[in-house]
């Protein structure tokens, strides 16, 4: 009974590997390519300052969190601020980002 | 660059190594595949955790304006410190043989089929690890938000490192300790690049050694077919692979939670070799290093093995054991009380409570929000695969529990550090500020990913060896 018992064990724990790996390999991901969205950031790179902080906008004012701390993390150590108005500023419009100047800012 | 990768994991693991042999010297009568494992996986996240510190004080002495290779001769310094202290102090010493449960070598089919399945679970496992990882190589949300962000902070620009403590990026929770973004970016450094491979090999390795320190530590104390079984339950425990390829700094924190308690099991077992005391007291400092809540686990643990050792009267008579603990914490306390006052003053939780004490008093004795939180605890499945916690019950019903007088002790000091820890959690989601929906949806399956490892390890050293039952029955047979 007891040897019984930790063959099943065994056995049923195998078995949930077995589910996790068939989970993890499926083709269903909602995973961000941050990658590709990196390589966008790179290209805007040479027209930002090397370091400092920056503004951040989103088209329609409101900011996606999962959007704003990828720009954050593809542009490090710039700085990224949503809240204030600085000379530089990112523009993300649904997945198109630009670059915006600004003049007369403190 | 794969090389260069190599080489500083290979400097970080000879540091740890050398440092585990300097504290807990080796004895060659007591050469067994468990300790090796443990040995090894120990070295791993000591050389881990103390490269981690030396790269902070790199970065925070300015160092890092005289070039990456000074940096790399004070590694090779320590290194060479390390190996003369382990040298001197393997002379001197004298140890016990440790015991371990006997190994049976009959029942030789359940012997083989364990053992078979046992290499089946490990290898599927590391196939998901690899598939999810490759999936996301830089991580999922807290990776590319927290951990790896301060680690570009770091590698990127180290003349303005600290701008990862700007006001602006408070979301990204700078307070937290520096093990794992300091890790990535020294091997970033090393590699003259970014590679995400670095992030992912350093998960890939704090997973697996999670799983080898219980497997070692269970196979030592109740035998190797226990070890196997407690291995089984990691390996389909979906979160910590899911969270490791993620890159969270959850199961590294888990993997020094464990190491320490599964020490400190170990000590009690061994007849006062207090070298495994001072590894225990440094691998739960280092938990400290790792997350915030390896703080809260640092305090109440330090705070048990005082309470625990302080009338024990050691086999020598002329050892106070809590001073070898003391010993152990002593460097990486000191690196994270300079971090903690230096560079990050201010953290959300506790800002939270100070400021408005009222408010956490009044959302404590909201009846509603326990009742919430209780009811998350109870739907959530802390076991991740399918044997579940009912089928964890069954086992332990049908192969019921057996521990020594020594490892009723060391058992003793684990549930109630258990408890205390889920306590100190428990009263973090009540008091909470932010929404108590939104911290449970995005906290509560971590904290079990921190905290089922040890109770994996508890349970395992409970429940009747498996081994000890199968020469039973072997017993049984021949008469």
């Amino acid at each position: 009974m007891r040897a019984l018992a930790i063959v099943i064990f065994a056995a049923v724990s195998c078995f949930s590997a077995v589910n996790m790996l068939i989970s993890v390999i499926g083709p269903e991901s909602n995973f961000t390519d941050i990658s590709a969205v990196e390589s966008g950031y790179s290209s805007l790179r040479s027209y930002l300052p090397e370091k400092g902080v920056i503004g951040y906008e989103q088209a329609g004012g409101k900011i996606d969190t999962r959007e704003y701390y990828i720009a954050q993390y593809a542009l490090c150590p710039l700085v990224l601020d949503v809240n204030e108005c600085h000379n530089y500023a990112i523009k993300s419009d649904r997945g198109e980002i630009s670059v915006i100047k600004y003049t007369g800012v403190k | 660059m794969t090389v260069s990768l190599v080489v500083s994991f290979m400097v970080a693991f000879a540091m740890g190594y050398l440092a585990v042999r300097a504290i807990w010297p080796e004895d060659s009568r007591n050469v067994r595949p468990g300790i090796i494992v443990l040995r090894v996986c120990l070295s791993f996240g000591l050389g881990m955790g103390l490269s981690s510190c030396l790269y902070f004080f790199w970065l925070e002495s300015g160092a890092y304006r005289f070039g990456f290779i000074p940096y790399i001769a004070v590694e090779l310094l320590v290194l060479f410190g390390l190996h003369v202290i382990g040298a001197h102090k393997a002379g001197k010493t004298q140890e016990h043989v440790m015991k371990t449960a006997g190994v049976c070598h009959s029942f030789r089919l359940v012997r083989i089929v364990v053992f078979v399945l046992f290499i089946v679970a490990l290898v599927i496992s590391a196939a998901s690890f690899l598939s999810l990882s490759s999936d996301i190589p830089h991580g999922e949300w807290d990776a590319y938000s927290i951990w790896n962000q301060h680690a570009r902070f770091m590698f990127r620009d180290p003349a303005s490192w600290k701008e990862m403590f700007n006001d602006t990026l408070k979301w990204s929770h700078p307070d937290y300790p520096l093990l794992l973004p300091a890790s990535v970016a020294r091997s970033w450094q090393y590699i003259g690049s970014e590679a995400t491979f670095a992030a992912q090999a350093i998960a890939f390795f704090f997973v697996f050694a999670l799983a080898a320190v219980a497997i070692s530590t269970v196979s030592l104390l109740k035998g190797q077919i226990q070890g196997m079984l407690c291995g089984f339950a990691f390996f389909s425990s979906a979160y910590l692979v899911q969270y490791a390829a993620m890159q969270y700094a959850d199961i590294p924190l888990a993997f020094f939670l464990t190491a320490s308690v599964s020490l400190y099991l170990l000590y009690c077992d061994s007849r006062d070799k207090v070298g495994l005391l001072v590894l225990a007291g440094l691998m739960a400092s280092l938990a400290a290093w790792t997350k915030n809540e390896g703080v809260i686990f640092f305090l109440l643990f330090s705070m048990l093995v005082f309470l625990f050792e302080r009338n024990r009267v050691p086999a020598d008579k002329s050892r106070a054991p809590f001073k070898y603990f003391l010993a152990g914490v002593l460097p990486v306390v000191i690196t994270l009380i300079f971090f903690k006052t230096t560079c990050a003053l201010n953290n959300d939780v506790v800002t939270a409570m100070v400021s408005d004490p009222a408010g956490a008093v009044s959302r404590f004795t909201d009846l509603q929000r326990h009742f919430f939180v209780l009811k998350s605890l109870a739907n959530s499945s802390y076991f991740g695969g399918n044997i579940g916690k009912y089928g964890l019950l069954i086992y332990l019903a049908v192969v019921g529990i057996s521990v020594s007088a020594t490892q009723r002790k060391g058992l003793r000091l684990v549930l109630i550090l258990y408890g205390c820890m889920a306590a100190a959690y428990y009263l973090v989601f009540i008091t909470t500020s932010s929404s108590l929906e939104w911290l449970i949806a995005c906290s509560m399956n971590r904290v079990f990913a921190q905290l089922l490892p040890i109770l994996i390890v508890t349970f395992f050293i409970a429940a009747r060896s498996a081994d000890e039952m199968l020469s039973v029955r072997m017993d049984k047979g021949d008469k």
